[in-house]
C-alpha cells in the first residue's frame, strides 16, 4: 500500500510508504513522474520475493528449507544470486563480522517473524550482559555455501539458515535508485529504513541526510544533518529494532561469535560509501568490531560517524564535523 | 688408458669437482626459476573457477572455537564472492548540510549579498527544501 506524499517542494519530489517491514522514502528531482515511483516499487518487491526470510513464497525461504532438510544444490534467480554474492562479499570483507548465516540464531533470539509483529522494546532500554542467549553450535557456516553463476546455483550446507537482512535491504536501495534514475532520467534517492542509495545527479547542496539513532525518530531527533552527493549511506544502531524474548531484551545485530546480541561500545554507526551496500556492510561491521571499528573504517578510507553508548561522537576520515 | 693416467693430478681433479659443483648449483637455480615462471604463466593462462577462501582472521577465530575447528575443512567458494575485498569510498565525501528545511525552527541567516541588493530586486522567496531524509537504525 502506497501513501504518496504529493506535496511538491521546489524541484524535489518526496514520497514515502511502508515496505520490507520498514519505511521506504523516495526523493527525486524534477516534476512528479509515476514511472520513477513504479520503478522503485518494482525493485523492492523483487528483492522481497527473492530474499525475504519472512515470506513463505520467497526463494530464500526455499533455500532455508533445503538447508533444514539436510542441504543440497538449487537453481536460483539472478537477483537472489546477486544478493547472495553481496552477502558473501560482506562476510569476506568484514572478516566474518557481517555474517549472512545467522538465520538460525535470529530465530532462536525470537526474530522469527516480520518486524511489525515483534513487540518493540522501549527505546533506551539498557543492554545487559545477561541478555546473551545460549544456542547450539552450528555444524556449518557461510564458508560452506557454494555459489555458481552459470547456471545460477547455490549449494546450501545442512543447517545453514540464511538471513540477508543486513545486506539485502541495502542492495534494494541501490537497485531501486538506479532503476528509478533510469526510468525518469532524474536524480534519485531511495531510503529503506535509513539505508540510503542514490543515483543520478544530486540536487544543489546534495541530498540532505539527518543521521540519528533511530530512523523513525524523524529529522528533529538528536543527531547531525549532512549532505551526500553520490553513493550511499547507512546507519546501524543497537537502539532500533529491539524486542523482548523470553524475558530478555534483544536487538537485531547478533555477534557471529556466539549468536548473542552484540555488545558494542558504539550504539550507532553511520557510514558513507560508494554504494548503500558498502555503507551497510561497513556500519554493521563497525558495530560488531567494537573498539577496533575506528581503525578498520579508517583503513577502508570510509567517512563515518560513531556514537558511543554515552553519546560521545567520533568522526572518521572525511566525515564533516 | 696409459695416456689418461699419466695426465691425472690431484689439483686437476679438485678443479674439475669445483666446476661440477658450480654447474650443479647453476642447474638447480635455473630449474627453480623456470618452475616458478612456468607456474605463473600457467596460472594466468588457465584461471581456475574456484579457490579456497582464507579463514577470517583473529577477530572471529580468536573468540570462536568453532572457527578454529573449521579450518581443517574449508570449502571452496566462487572467487567472485571475494574478488572485491575492499569497500569503496564515496566519490565525494559527505559535507555539512547548508540548506534550510521545512522542519527547522531557527530563522535562516541573511545572506551577505542580500543586503546589497535594492529592495525592488529582492529575490523571490526560495521554496524550502523538504526535510532531510533520516538515516538511523532500522
Amino acid at each position: 500500500m502506497i501513501a504518496a506524499d504529493d506535496s511538491r517542494r521546489g524541484e524535489l519530489q518526496a514520497e514515502s510508504w511502508q515496505a520490507l517491514g520498514t519505511t521506504a522514502v523516495l526523493r527525486y528531482s524534477g516534476p512528479a513522474d509515476p514511472a520513477v515511483r513504479e520503478a522503485v516499487v518494482r525493485e523492492i518487491e523483487a528483492i522481497d520475493l527473492a530474499a525475504s526470510r519472512f515470506r513463505a513464497d520467497s526463494e530464500l525461504t526455499g533455500l532455508n528449507l533445503v538447508a533444514e532438510a539436510g542441504g543440497g544444490r538449487r537453481r536460483i534467480s539472478l537477483l537472489l544470486l546477486e544478493a547472495l554474492e553481496l552477502a558473501m562479499r560482506a562476510a569476506v570483507v568484514s572478516e566474518g563480522n557481517v555474517d549472512p548465516a545467522l538465520g538460525d540464531w535470529m530465530i532462536v533470539a525470537g526474530y522469527d517473524r516480520d518486524w511489525g509483529e515483534l513487540s518493540a522494546v522501549a527505546p533506551g532500554a539498557p543492554l545487559h550482559p545477561d541478555d546473551r542467549i545460549v544456542v547450539q553450535r552450528r555444524r556449518a557456516d557461510w564458508r560452506d555455501i557454494e555459489l555458481t553463476r552459470e547456471p545460477p546455483t547455490v549449494h546450501m550446507p545442512a543447517g545453514v539458515i540464511l538471513d540477508l537482512g543486513a545486506t539485502a535491504k541495502a542492495l534494494a536501495a541501490d537497485r531501486a535508485a538506479a532503476a528509478a534514475h533510469a526510468a525518469g532520467d532524474v536524480g534519485v534517492l531511495v531510503s529503506l529504513g535509513g539505508d540510503i542509495g542514490t543515483s543520478g545527479p544530486a540536487p544543489d547542496g546534495g541530498w540532505q541526510i539527518h543521521v540519528t539513532d533511530d530512523h523513525r525518530d524523524g529529522p528533529d531527533a538528536p543527531g547531525q544533518t549532512i549532505a551526500i552527493h553520490s553513493g550511499g549511506l547507512a546507519t546501524s544502531s543497537l537502539v532500533a529494532r529491539r524486542w523482548r524474548h523470553d524475558g530478555q531484551t534483544m536487538h537485531h545485530i547478533l555477534d557471529p561469535r556466539d549468536g548473542g546480541p552484540v555488545q558494542s561500545p558504539w550504539r550507532t554507526v553511520s557510514v558513507a560509501a560508494a554504494t548503500c551496500a558498502d555503507a551497510n556492510i561497513a556500519s554493521t561491521a563497525a558495530v560488531v568490531l567494537g573498539a577496533d571499528a575506528p581503525r578498520w573504517l579508517a583503513d577502508h578510507g570510509l567517512p563515518a560517524r560513531l556514537v558511543a553508548l554515552d553519546g560521545a561522537v567520533v568522526a572518521i576520515g572525511d566525515w564533516p564535523t | 688408458m696409459g695416456r689418461g693416467t699419466s695426465s691425472f693430478t690431484p689439483a686437476g681433479r679438485d678443479a674439475g669437482l669445483r666446476r661440477l659443483r658450480a654447474f650443479n648449483r647453476l642447474l638447480v637455480a635455473v630449474a627453480v626459476a623456470a618452475t616458478a615462471l612456468l607456474t605463473d604463466v600457467v596460472a594466468q593462462a588457465f584461471p581456475g573457477h574456484k579457490r579456497v577462501v582464507a579463514t577470517p582472521p583473529s577477530i572471529v577465530r580468536a573468540a570462536a572455537p568453532r572457527a578454529s575447528a573449521r579450518t581443517a575443512r574449508r570449502r571452496t567458494v566462487d572467487r567472485r564472492h571475494a574478488g572485491d575485498d575492499r569497500l569503496r569510498r564515496p566519490a565525494q565525501a559527505p559535507t555539512s548540510a547548508a540548506t534550510r528545511h521545512t522542519h527547522a525552527a531557527a530563522p535562516q541567516a541573511t545572506a551577505p549579498q542580500a543586503t546589497t541588493r535594492p529592495a525592488t530586486a529582492a529575490p523571490a522567496p526560495q521554496p524550502a527544501a523538504p526535510a532531510p531524509v533520516v538515516s538511523g537504525g532500522s
